[in-house]
């Protein structure tokens, strides 16, 4: 682009204003998608001023998305700290700046040549995994992202912080059948070797196997086992239960049922097996890890539940300001802690017939309510008959509750954006309908 | 992005800003007028595509400078986006058929040339292409220049907006919240016997409201949205009453009654049942799927013969165009006629006009039915009407919907009985819910869909349908049936 980072942030120097950031994301992009290949370059610049205006707290967002062909950086900044008298809002005090946080996202294996074409070779190899599995493609879409990415920032008593850092990413999105049946495979990660093709590719071909001979899952109430794919399905899956909780600014209003210093749900300190959850925007290879918030804020590891007790909160710069508190770059990565029995042993029908789920159609969770509501894709229910393979059915219940009191297997993976058990287990609360 | 399930999950805590990508309370992404013109990027193209053509069998350049504004306003202050993007993208494809493209930010001169270098296999001139007559369609509906609109003026307007929410709110309400959203885009397509510009405006409005009701929030909310602008896109003094309603009915003690029922489908839940159940799997990139149920149903009946519904992407649509972000001017297509499943569709649209080309249904349109919402209530002995939907999920492989919706309200001989039931849920697959049709009204709703946080990742459809009158199973959300 015409204009840079450094130009803008040696005009908002100049500025007297009680606050500002600017980032600058340089993206390369590649994609290989069936009949396609694709390669797109983009430049990201944003800037934030915040004025105090006796009134209250100004701020000014600018954000250049591509080139628009400008290079006067004092307009550009002259825009953000106009639109900043505009919109003001309850002050709040500034947190001071803090040291980056040390994390590792970048793959080097990703970092030479075009995307597209490391993209293909990707796609080529989730194809021949599929094939060699007797599940060929239907379609598939492997994007490969690189980014550099500056940021610097200027707080209270003019101390100013400037980092940078590079990070990769990788999306796969992809549908295999096998005859008249497709499954689909969807993985996120940070560097080629987490994609763990060909292992994913011979779990999704056993489910495969299962819906061959999978009947309806009969409705009732059962002891339930979510493997990680259902547990953490689309990102948070089941989780967000924890991460809608701990919203600072719910929290703050008495909005949340999450009481910091107060168990999760009734009993959720006494269980056999209490929960102990963290986010974790430091974890190497994490989805949502980085040095520090696009706003220069840090991001650091804090406890959300320890041992079935409400604890921390995501805190941005307004949220930590208010409660005076250091910004934790708010909820990122989840890490679980681990259980005390293998997994294969939380699928043992001890009192009754145990549901295992392998993988969720669809998962939504009401955030205020707790509740969860799920579609059971892949399942298989274990009782004195054996093992049949089920599917279809409704899961419901309350989240949090299943959470608090849920056993946890000792085996850990990463699945979305949680580093947690390979599988847990609910031994009541949650029902299915048809 | 403006997502009720969004608002709800923080209820009381700017939700709306947030959704709105007002983060802070503050504003983003504003940009400085782009110097460039039409004429100015058709030239770069053609010149691109020429060059090009000598070493491609088939050559396409496409562009878009799109422009948004959105103001907002709830508890915690009001906030405002201008938003500004550029790209382009250069499509070619070899002689074994690959499809490459490249695409840049950089909607200039050097950006296009940097582009068109890194496809080149030969030097030397361009081929002599030609191009046709360049073609600008017509701008549906702009009666103001949105970008010529000071900050201050929008603010007043959700200012304006949240004044008349505030009128018909009570001290029960907890959170409030007004929007306005603007989208203007100018997208450019130049390929061998092409050379098309054409300008999308696109409007929508909305308020929120949310009261408690025990345990559990009860959210009302209104939205219209359609082409052109600023202005057209407007709620009445109705659209906010039934918002309000929404807020704060009072709940009848218990849970729906699980089982079969006779519902009346309010035109919200129609469209969304329609953009989940019909739209998503009525495409040609859905149908590559061996076991997409959609696909076994094609040439069949799967609605009641009462039942047509036809991909209209005018660009007199919110969702429409005058061509897609393939080129190809938009047609009308049947998806459902006369009960019977038609093909899918392949209208190429892209994140933003200018990203990777998903095939899309721009505009839905259910042909209405011929008696009033009123007499089609009338009609019903026993039933529900189901209002409020948060969310329809639907499994590709059963065609299995499921419609998460914030309240049923009684009907009984043909009037209401004041029993309204919190949290309930609509299943059946499409088929039955379809073929059970009984009835639809004569008057239509518009409902506008934008989804993606800024432009480049934005995509814009819109539907417009009836009410109608089915049987399905309806189920309290929290368990206890169907």
């Amino acid at each position: 682009v015409t204009i840079n980072l450094d130009m803008l942030v040696r005009e908002l120097r100049r500025r007297d204003v009680l606050a500002w950031s600017a980032i600058q994301r340089t993206i390369h992009r590649g994609v290989a998608r069936d009949d396609l290949r694709r390669i797109d370059d983009a430049v990201r610049i944003g800037i934030v001023v915040h004025r105090d205006l006796g009134r209250g707290r100004g701020i000014g967002d600018v954000e250049l998305d591509g080139d628009h062909g400008t290079d006067d950086a004092a307009a550009v900044v002259d825009e953000a700290f106009d639109r900043a008298a505009q919109v003001v809002g309850p002050p709040w005090p500034t947190p001071a700046p803090a040291a980056p946080a040390r994390v590792e996202i970048e793959d080097a294996s990703l970092t030479s040549g075009p995307a597209d074409d490391i993209a293909m070779r990707i796609r080529g190899e989730l194809a021949r995994h599929a094939a060699t599995a007797g599940a060929p493609i239907a379609t598939a879409d492997v994007a490969v992202e690189r980014q550099a990415a500056r940021v610097v920032s200027r707080g209270i008593a003019d101390r100013e912080l400037a980092v940078q850092w590079r990070e990769t990413a990788i999306a796969v999105r992809a549908t295999l059948a096998r005859g008249a049946r497709s499954i689909d495979l969807a993985v996120d990660a940070r560097r080629a070797g987490d994609l763990a093709l060909a292992s994913r590719i011979r779990q999704l071909v056993a489910q495969l196997d299962d819906l061959d001979s999978a009947v309806a899952t009969p409705p009732g109430r059962y002891a339930v086992v979510l493997h990680a794919a259902a547990h953490s399905h689309g990102g948070f899956g089941v989780w967000q239960a924890i991460v809608g909780e701990a919203d600072a600014a719910r929290v703050r209003q008495g909005l949340a049922r999450y009481k910091p210093g107060k168990p999760i749900a009734p009993d959720a300190a006494t269980v056999a097996e209490p929960l102990t959850v963290s986010s974790d925007g430091t974890l190497a290879w994490g989805l949502r890890s980085a040095p520090v918030g696009d706003r220069g804020e840090p991001v650091r590891k804090f406890v959300l539940v320890d041992r079935g007790i409400a604890r921390g909160v995501g805190l941005d710069m307004r949220e930590a300001g208010l409660a005076r508190a250091e910004p934790n770059g708010g909820v990122r990565d989840l890490v679980v802690e681990r259980g005390r029995v293998g997994a294969d042993e939380l699928v043992r029908p001890t009192t009754g017939p145990v549901l295992e789920v392998s993988r969720l159609s669809w998962l939504d969770l009401d955030p205020p309510t707790g509740l969860v509501v799920a579609r059971i894709a892949v399942g298989a229910i274990h009782d004195e008959r054996g093992r049949r393979a089920v599917t279809g059915g409704t899961l419901r219940g309350d989240a949090l509750m299943a959470l608090a009191s849920a056993q946890r297997s000792r085996e850990l993976t990463t699945e979305g954006l949680v580093h947690g058990p390979v599988a847990i287990r609910i031994d009541s609360g949650l029902v299915v309908t048809s | 992005v403006h997502d009720r399930r969004e608002i709800l999950a923080a209820a009381g805590a700017s939700a709306l800003l947030a959704a709105l990508g007002c983060r802070g309370g503050g504003a983003k992404r504003v940009e400085r007028p782009t110097p460039i013109t039409g004429e100015d990027v058709r030239a770069w193209l053609r010149r691109a595509v020429a060059e090009l053509m000598t070493d491609y069998a088939s050559v396409a350049a496409h562009a878009v400078s799109s422009r948004r504004i959105a103001a907002g306003i709830d508890l915690r202050g009001r906030g405002l986006v201008r938003d500004r993007h550029a790209a382009v993208a250069l499509r070619v494809v070899d002689r074994s058929g690959a499809i490459v493209e490249r695409a840049s930010g950089e909607l200039t001169p050097d950006g296009v040339a940097k582009l068109v270098a890194s496809l080149r296999r030969s030097h030397g001139p361009g081929a002599a292409v030609r191009f046709g007559t360049p073609a600008r369609d017509r701008t549906i509906g702009v009666d103001r220049e949105p970008e010529g609109i000071p900050d201050s003026t929008w603010l007043r307007m959700v200012d304006d907006l949240d004044a008349r929410v505030a009128a018909v709110s009570t001290s029960r309400v907890v959170y409030r919240g007004a929007w306005i959203d603007r989208d203007d885009a100018t997208v450019w397509h130049v390929a061998p016997g092409v050379d098309r510009e054409q300008r999308l405006i696109r409007g929508r409005i909305g308020v929120v409201m949310v009261t408690w009701s025990g345990n559990h929030p009860m959210i009302g909310a209104a939205d219209r949205g359609t082409a052109g602008g600023p202005d057209p896109a407007a709620l009445s003094d109705a659209d906010l009453e039934h918002a309000a309603r929404g807020a704060l009915e009072l709940v009848t003690p218990g849970a729906v009654p699980a089982g079969p029922a006779v519902v009346v489908l309010t035109p919200p839940v129609v469209a969304r049942l329609a953009d989940a159940g019909l739209a998503a799997m009525m495409t040609s990139t859905a149908w590559t799927r061996p076991d997409l149920a959609a696909r076994a149903h094609a040439g069949k009946a799967i609605a009641a013969t009462s039942v047509t519904m036809t991909a209209d992407p005018s660009p007199t649509r919110y969702g429409g165009y005058h061509f897609d972000d393939g080129g190809v001017a938009g047609a009308r297509a049947p998806i459902v006629e006369a009960g019977v499943l038609r093909a899918p569709i392949a209208a190429a649209v892209r994140d933003g006009h200018a990203g990777v080309a998903r095939p899309q249904i721009g505009h839905l349109t259910w042909s209405p039915g011929t008696i009033s919402e009123t007499a089609l209530m009338g009609g019903v002995a026993d039933g529900w009407v189901i209002d409020g939907v948060r969310a329809v999920r639907v499994d590709p492989v059963t065609w299995r919907v499921t419609i998460d919706a914030a309240r049923a309200r009684r009907i009984h001989k043909g009037n209401p009985t004041g029993h309204v039931h919190a949290d309930v849920e609509v299943s059946g697959t499409v088929p039955a819910l379809l073929g059970a049709i009984t009835g639809a009204s004569s008057n239509t709703d518009v409902i506008a869909i934008r989804d993606g946080d800024g432009l480049a990742d934005a995509r814009w459809r819109s539907l417009e349908v009836p009410w109608i009158v089915t049987r399905a199973d309806l189920a309290p959300r929290a368990g206890g049936g169907g």
